[in-house]
């Protein structure tokens, strides 16, 4: 065990010393893996030379840059303004209301991007002037907007689970499945926190105005085809009509064709740019994925999940307990790491010892998503409030962090609820499949 | 010259999401075709990860020379000011090494793949265009990354994106 866990510390120093995540992990992998086989480098050459190849011409990967490209499509045709539109003709009379709504839009707009930096830009830009121009406070616009991003990695299509699942070799068709009931109660918890917000100091966020019938169902009209696409890929893979790479492709398409007819993509250019960016986010992901797969194997190779077991066992922690440790490790590691680096970094180490104590793989899925969401959003480095502070650079840092303390106690919430029933996650995907 | 490497970390872009685009098409005709038509195109899955290839390693080489890696830089700043460029060159050797050594392993997987002589199992073409194609597109970012190096004395921050957007539209 003693091995691994220099390996891993190795792995983090380079990191925090800003070495490359993807490099330093496929770098530390392979040392790890031939030092395991008495250092045999040819041996630990072709592992990593086989691995990375079968991943990076693997058709069920596609699924990957295929719904990055669906959020890029979505991302350019400015349906976040519709979307916090319709939402704030539902809920945007009550008190907190914009706040609420944009609680609701981020969703929404989540569900179809699959990015939560995307979402908190985006949402940043089209709700923070209607907030300001009710003299919501700063604190909780900013915050609302920073943490509503974070639905985008609970709400599927996420490209987390799409990642976690390829890691834990889990079904992402039930992934996307588990996730929904969990994203959904993120989504209450949020409009709770809100809630709560404006109950404890009601100037934080006034009341908008109320829109007649006509207008509330004009509002709601305009969303449909975020509906529709987000229907149509998520009713398709439960209800097992497509494979979620099939759904990727069928979901990028429609996106595209909901770009161009909003008139929105309709440039060789444009068209261009939305592709080049995709390809990028694809390739950094995928460069983190090649060091993080060769990592697992040098883990596996190290013994670590033989001697964890052993020790758990030792401690009596139990599966629950072993779970609990996972999650403490990854709150504070998550102050430093982004989402997807942290799941790669994480779940290779612990996977096997959590297999072998039959722990539920999917519901232990949905667990680190909640917890990496929340690792966006606390300091020193949320990724999504520093996204906020990015497009609204007049709001003080300290102000967004305080605005965003309700909806970390909401993601904890949220974390405890699925750590004491599980049937939130793993629920639906009993009933549909 | 620094414009010609742009230039072709550019081409490097372009290539890689004219793949993607081909495979959204082709994953989408597929399906249409299979359960609308009942017919479906013929060995889509080998063609997706071919275009796969050509997406992910195309653009990890333009992400490489461009500098785009996820990274956390939680010590480097002290580190940069304790030991001026110490860092910044003892980061981009190291990976220039890894990449390149990833290529050489990719290059050997190639030419095992080439003396088998096998072929696919649908459309039969030979097994090493692959890994070939693999080999190609790392070994240009190999090379844009080093001469990106030494032209710009490490400050790989100073090189111009030649695919920059303006928004963060599809980071995670």
């Amino acid at each position: 065990m003693e091995l691994a866990l220099y390996g891993f510390a190795i792995l983090l120093f380079l990191s925090f010393c800003g070495f490359p995540l993807g490099f330093t992990t496929l770098f530390v992998g392979f040392v790890g893996f031939a030092y395991t086989r008495e250092w045999n480098w040819e041996g630990a050459m072709t592992m990593v030379g086989q691995q990375v190849m079968e991943t990076g011409a693997n058709y069920g990967l596609s699924v990957i840059p295929l719904f990055i490209l669906m959020g890029s499509f979505i991302h350019k045709s400015n349906i976040s303004e519709d979307l916090f539109r319709a939402a704030y003709a539902f809920i945007g009379y009550r008190k907190g209301g914009l706040a609420q709504a944009t609680v609701l839009a981020s969703a929404g707009f989540s569900a179809v991007s699959g990015s939560s930096l995307a979402t908190a830009a985006t949402m940043t830009k089209v709700a923070m002037p209607h907030m300001r121009k009710y003299g919501y406070a700063d604190s909780l616009s900013s915050g609302v907007v920073a943490a509503g991003g974070t639905l985008g990695i609970m709400i599927p299509p996420s490209v987390p689970l799409i990642i976690y699942g390829l890691v834990a070799e889990e079904d992402i068709g039930k992934l996307f499945i588990a996730g929904t009931i969990p994203g959904l109660l993120l989504v209450f918890l949020f409009l709770g926190a809100v809630r709560f917000s404006v109950w404890r100091k009601p100037s934080l966020g006034r009341p908008g105005e109320r829109l007649s019938r006509a207008d509330r169902f004009a509002a709601y009209a305009k969303v449909w085809p975020v509906i529709v696409l987000f229907v149509l890929v998520l009713g398709g893979i439960y209800i097992g009509a497509f494979t979620p790479t099939e759904a990727s492709g069928i979901g990028a398409f429609g996106a595209a064709a909901f770009a161009f007819f909003k008139g929105h993509v309709r440039s060789f250019s444009a068209l261009l740019d939305i592709l080049i960016d995709s390809t990028k986010t694809s390739a950094i992901l995928f460069s983190v994925i090649f060091g993080a797969l060769v990592f697992a194997n040098f883990i596996n190779l190290s013994g670590l999940p033989y001697d964890l077991l052993d020790m758990v066992e030792d401690l009596n922690m139990g599966p629950l307990g072993v779970v609990l440790f996972i999650c403490a490790i990854c709150i504070v590691l998550g102050m430093v790491f982004e989402a997807v680096g942290l799941l790669l970094l994480i779940v290779p180490v612990f996977l096997p010892t959590l297999q072998l104590m039959g722990v539920d793989m999917i519901w232990f899925g949905i667990i680190m998503v909640v917890v990496v969401e929340m690792g966006l959003i606390t300091p020193p480095i949320g990724m999504n409030v520093f996204t906020v502070r990015a497009v609204m650079p007049d709001i003080k840092l300290g102000h967004i962090f305080k605005g965003v303390i309700p909806f970390v106690f909401a993601d904890v919430i949220a974390l405890i609820l699925i750590l004491a029933f599980p049937v939130i996650a793993i629920g639906l995907v009993g009933l549909l499949r | 010259m620094e414009r010609i490497f742009r230039k072709i970390e550019w081409v490097l872009a372009v290539f890689a999401g004219i793949a993607l685009l081909i495979m959204m098409v082709l994953t989408f005709v597929d399906v249409i075709g299979r359960y609308g038509f009942n017919k479906s195109i013929f060995g889509t899955s080998e063609m997706i990860e071919a275009l796969m290839v050509v997406v992910i390693f195309a653009g990890v080489a333009f992400v490489t020379a461009s500098d785009k890696h996820i990274k956390v830089d939680i010590f480097a700043p002290w580190i940069a000011r304790v030991a001026p460029n110490f860092q910044r060159w003892v980061v981009h050797i190291f990976s220039l090494i890894v990449y390149g050594g990833l290529t050489y392993e990719l290059g050997r997987h190639m030419l095992d793949s080439l003396h088998s002589g096998k072929r696919t199992a649908v459309l039969d073409y030979p097994q090493w265009v692959m890994p070939g194609a693999a080999v190609l597109f790392s070994g240009v970012g190999v090379a844009l990354f080093a001469a990106a190096v030494l032209a710009t004395k490490g400050r790989l921050e100073k090189l111009a994106d030649p695919t920059t957007n303006d928004d963060l539209g599809p980071e995670l």
